[in-house]
């Protein structure tokens, strides 16, 4: 019985050194970090600095399903595209944010990720 | 829909991964998770058939069937950290699923009979995903660690028919034309991401698509693939709106006829999707709702 014991406190000891146990590599974690701008936010940060670009993109993807109109994600997800080679894509996403306040700390990102892109204009072009 | 069940979650990374389904009588075929939803989507129960409304955090089981109405999205984060979304007027179904992390053995199945989708390859564990396949009614879409997007339905041939490359004079079968776009990662990619790409087969054709932009027309069983050719930027507007998460107006757009109550079927259940009430078929309305990404009624917590 106290070898049973033994066994299973060690293999819970593994399983919580392990990476899939990680906060950040569990989906339900993944998932519930979401639901909040900032929470969700540096969840996307934190998957770009080890090299997830993939995994931010699906994180901000669902920030973005419950803040559509927050423009600091937007601006990172375009940027994330142009890192992933999709160009054609992150102009599409920039354009979304036409009409939209974009801080020059923020454009900064972009253009550090795209290159030259030309800013979203201040106010929505006329239809 | 009916393919070999394959699903295992061996080894004692998988089994923490699926810690959280430990509960669930359906530990086994438990696949992923619904990880966003907006507006209407409904799950048809694989052994069930019956037709409930999807709440974010539940798992998502093998053959289980994803249908979204208009202007509607489900994000399915899958256990191996592949992103599926689900995008307006779909028909959805993981129908394959192999994630054993200790021999890194990973292989993922999709069928998409209707709609708008958009497939992430995952990178659990740090490590790159393994073979994937997307199917739609003409085309199989093998997939090599990437990002594509998809649309199956009346919207391939609506946004197809606009591109220089297919035209009008195209015919095509509305159930079974598909439009399928290469996003990324291409051969400039950044970082430690390599480029991918997927195979398409149509019939006895395979077309490689191996950069960010390229797309591939399947307009009907029988008919020759077009392409690859670059998508315009109005067509790949056309297709994001189906899957778009900004608050505008589009996402596919309400049809004639109604997509709602098609979305139950006959099964005839009362359920609250979002906030539009729907008991037996008939639905009285309610002021247009938040998405479940944030605090919902409909969340579990």
């Amino acid at each position: 019985m106290v070898r049973m014991l033994r066994l299973l406190l060690g293999l819970s000891a593994v399983a919580l050194l392990s990476p899939a146990a990680s906060a950040q590599d569990d989906p339900d974690s993944l998932v519930t970090a979401t639901r909040q701008l900032d929470s969700g936010v540096a969840l996307a940060r934190r998957q770009i600095a080890a090299n997830d670009l993939t995994g931010a993109l699906g994180t901000l993807e669902r920030v973005l399903f419950a803040y559509p109109e927050v423009v600091p994600p937007r601006l990172l997800y375009a940027s994330l595209l142009c890192r992933l080679d999709d160009r054609q894509g992150a102009e599409l996403e920039l354009g979304l944010l036409a009409g939209k306040a974009i801080a020059d700390s923020d454009w900064a990102g972009v253009t550090a990720a795209c290159g030259a892109m030309p800013r979203p204009p201040r106010k929505r072009p006329k239809r | 829909m009916n393919r070999p069940v394959l699903t295992r979650l061996g080894g004692l990374a998988a089994f923490t991964a699926a810690a959280g389904m430990a509960s669930s009588p359906v530990l086994a075929q438990a696949v992923g998770v619904n990880a966003a939803i907006r507006n209407k989507v409904i799950i048809v129960g694989a052994a069930t058939k019956k037709a409930r409304p999807a709440v974010l955090r539940e798992r998502v089981i093998l053959n289980d069937e994803v249908r979204t109405g208009a202007a509607s999205q489900l994000q399915i984060l899958l256990l191996d950290r592949t992103t599926f979304t689900v995008g307006a007027n779909a028909r959805v179904a993981v129908d394959r699923f192999v994630y054993d992390p200790a021999r890194n053995s990973r292989s993922t199945g999709v069928s998409v009979t209707r709609g708008a989708f958009r497939f992430m390859s995952g990178r659990a564990l740090g490590r790159p995903s393994g073979p994937a396949t997307v199917r739609t009614p003409v085309a199989t879409i093998g997939v090599r660690g990437t990002i594509f997007e998809g649309v199956v339905g009346e919207d391939a041939i609506r946004i197809a028919e606009h591109e220089a490359a297919v035209g009008k004079k195209v015919k095509a079968k509305k159930e079974e034309a598909s439009l399928i776009v290469l996003r990324g990662p291409g051969p400039r990619t950044q970082g430690d991401t390599g480029p991918g790409a997927i195979d398409v087969t149509v019939g006895a054709s395979q077309v490689t698509l191996d950069r960010p932009g390229l797309a591939l027309y399947a307009p009907r069983v029988g008919a020759p693939p077009i392409g690859p050719f670059p998508i315009s930027s109005a067509g790949l507007l056309a297709l994001q709106s189906l899957l778009r998460t900004t608050a505008e107006p589009g996402g596919g757009g309400k049809k004639k006829g109604g997509t709602d109550e098609a979305l139950l079927g006959a099964a005839g259940v009362a359920a609250v999707v979002g906030g539009g009430l729907i008991l037996g078929g008939k639905k009285k309305r309610r002021p247009p709702e938040r998405p479940q990404s944030g605090k919902s009624p409909n969340s579990p917590n």
